[in-house]
């Protein structure tokens, strides 16, 4: 067999039922709760020296296989060292080791850099890392989801320029978005792949920040905080405004979203966002 | 730190925190998908970025940064899998695979999804540990033949067979269970009553 063979999602001969499915599981992004992950990763690798004279094959984890590197002193807390178990496919490698573990994660602070709020640090880095086609799952998402909330009238309307707008880089904190070489979303074909990945990582957050509002409007809050620094001439900061306004009035602080509301309404009349913000003025004024 | 792309200049490094960055969500998926019980995945996420680390790090070549964690991540699940076998006391609670649709907001998309995700999951759980990692890693995830090879270090036309077969194996697999899902979404019609019978 020498030709390459063609994805059976391509295949048109087979059921479509199939193919849907293959579609559906390729689109979907598997949980990972990335923040606690990275912050025990970072423990274990404080305690881990990197391999000496390693070789840099590539697909056998041989190298990692060879005698044991020296282990550096075992700290107090117990925090194991995964690397041995797979190493040496400890036998005890999902038993009483796997329960030290996640003691001692549970234990671990945030790592440097990150949010010394856990409440952001989760909502904000926890998005589930795309698995695969994140242009598509992010068009599909932005169909289904953003469609109530005018974020795609927004993102088809014209923008004025804004310097730094496009080209904001995501801090060391931002969370993975997925395959590395996708195809521009929003930005032209002539904008470079940092475009088109900030204003990924924008809509994602975007979509977080959505959910978070019907789930956790405190956590949205502090999310909008968070997207507000990141992208602050972000092409949806009008939309992150909007939110930010409705997650502070979800929180109980209404007095506070209404006056931030008037001054959305009278810096966006025409924004999409207008109707629920108008609703969230006009309660004052009702009888 | 980089994150690493496609584009990377030959020999480059990439250190395991800035893999863990842009590929912790696959890694996690991965193993899922290659049937890790779900209270395993985070332990094994782990190993294989820990395992990426000691190996100095990924190191531009021929196989994707993607591809080389996925033959360390199905190195690490064939590792679990023989000390799960050798210790049935530490089998997890082969929980079903995560619902990964935790954002859409449409119940009946969601349901439909997690259905899928279980169709195909039941399907991928007939295959072999190697016919699966490279069905995943070509059908779902993407990944091109040649990636593959170069990150499981085999032939190309070991992917090629395997591929052929873990195709064979799901379509079949696959066909069992959307029968079975069907027949259970279907509702039996009422026997007739006994009575009715005897009174004809």
């Amino acid at each position: 067999m020498n030709k390459p063979p063609t994805r059976l999602l391509a295949d048109q001969k087979l059921p479509a039922a199939l193919r849907a499915d293959l579609l559906r599981v390729e689109q979907s992004s598997a949980h990972y709760d990335f923040t606690q992950g990275l912050a025990r990763l970072r423990e274990t690798l404080a305690n881990a020296p990197t391999r000496e004279n390693v070789d840099h094959d590539h697909g056998s984890d041989s190298g990692a296989r060879g005698p044991a590197p020296s282990k550096p002193s075992k700290p107090t807390n117990q925090t194991i060292d995964p690397l041995v178990r797979a190493d040496q496919a400890s036998p005890s490698a999902h038993g009483a080791d796997a329960q030290a573990a996640s003691v001692s994660v549970g234990s671990a602070g945030p790592g440097p850099g990150m949010s010394a709020n856990p409440a952001i640090d989760r909502a904000s880095l926890s998005a589930p890392a795309a698995t695969s086609v994140s242009t598509l799952k992010s068009l599909a998402l932005l169909l289904g989801l953003a469609g109530t909330l005018g974020l795609g009238a927004a993102l088809l309307r014209p923008r004025p320029a804004r310097p730094g707008a496009e080209t904001h880089s995501a801090p060391a904190t931002q969370a993975p978005t997925g395959r590395e070489t996708t195809t521009p979303l929003l930005a032209p074909a002539s904008s470079t792949t940092v475009d088109s990945a900030a204003a990924r990582r924008e809509i994602e957050l975007m979509l977080r920040l959505r959910h978070l509002l019907l789930t956790d409007p405190a956590a949205a809050y502090r999310l909008a905080q968070v997207a507000e620094r990141q992208f602050p001439q972000g092409a949806l900061s009008e939309e992150r405004e909007a939110l930010s306004v409705l997650a502070l009035a979800a929180t109980g602080d209404r007095e506070r979203a209404r006056a931030l509301a008037r001054d959305f309404l009278r810096q966006h009349p025409d924004s999409p966002m207008r109707a629920p913000l108008q609703k969230l003025v006009s309660e004052q004024t009702a009888p | 730190m980089a994150i690493p792309t496609l584009e990377q200049e030959p020999h480059e490094v990439v250190g395991a925190e800035a893999l863990f960055r842009a590929h912790a969500g696959f890694v996690a998926s991965f193993l899922r998908r290659l049937s890790v019980p779900e209270a395993d995945v985070d332990d094994l996420v782990q190993e294989v970025f820990v395992i990426a680390h000691r190996k100095g790090g990924y190191v531009t070549g021929p196989a994707q940064p993607r591809t080389w964690l996925g033959a360390i991540a199905l190195r690490v699940a064939q590792s679990g899998r023989r000390s799960r076998q050798r210790h049935p006391s530490a089998l997890s609670d082969g929980a079903a695979p995560a619902d990964t649709a935790s954002e859409r907001l449409d119940p009946a998309e969601q349901l439909e999804t997690q259905r899928a995700l279980q169709r195909v999951q039941r399907a991928l759980d007939q295959l072999s540990l190697e016919h699966r990692a490279t069905f995943v890693l070509f059908e779902i995830e993407g990944e091109s033949c040649d990636n593959i090879a170069a990150a499981l270090q085999v032939p190309l036309g070991t992917v090629y067979s395997r591929l052929h077969a873990a195709r064979r194996r799901f379509l079949s697999a696959y066909e069992t269970a959307e029968v079975a899902d069907t027949a259970q979404l279907t509702p039996v019609p009422p026997l007739p009553h006994p009575r009715s019978e005897l009174c004809k």
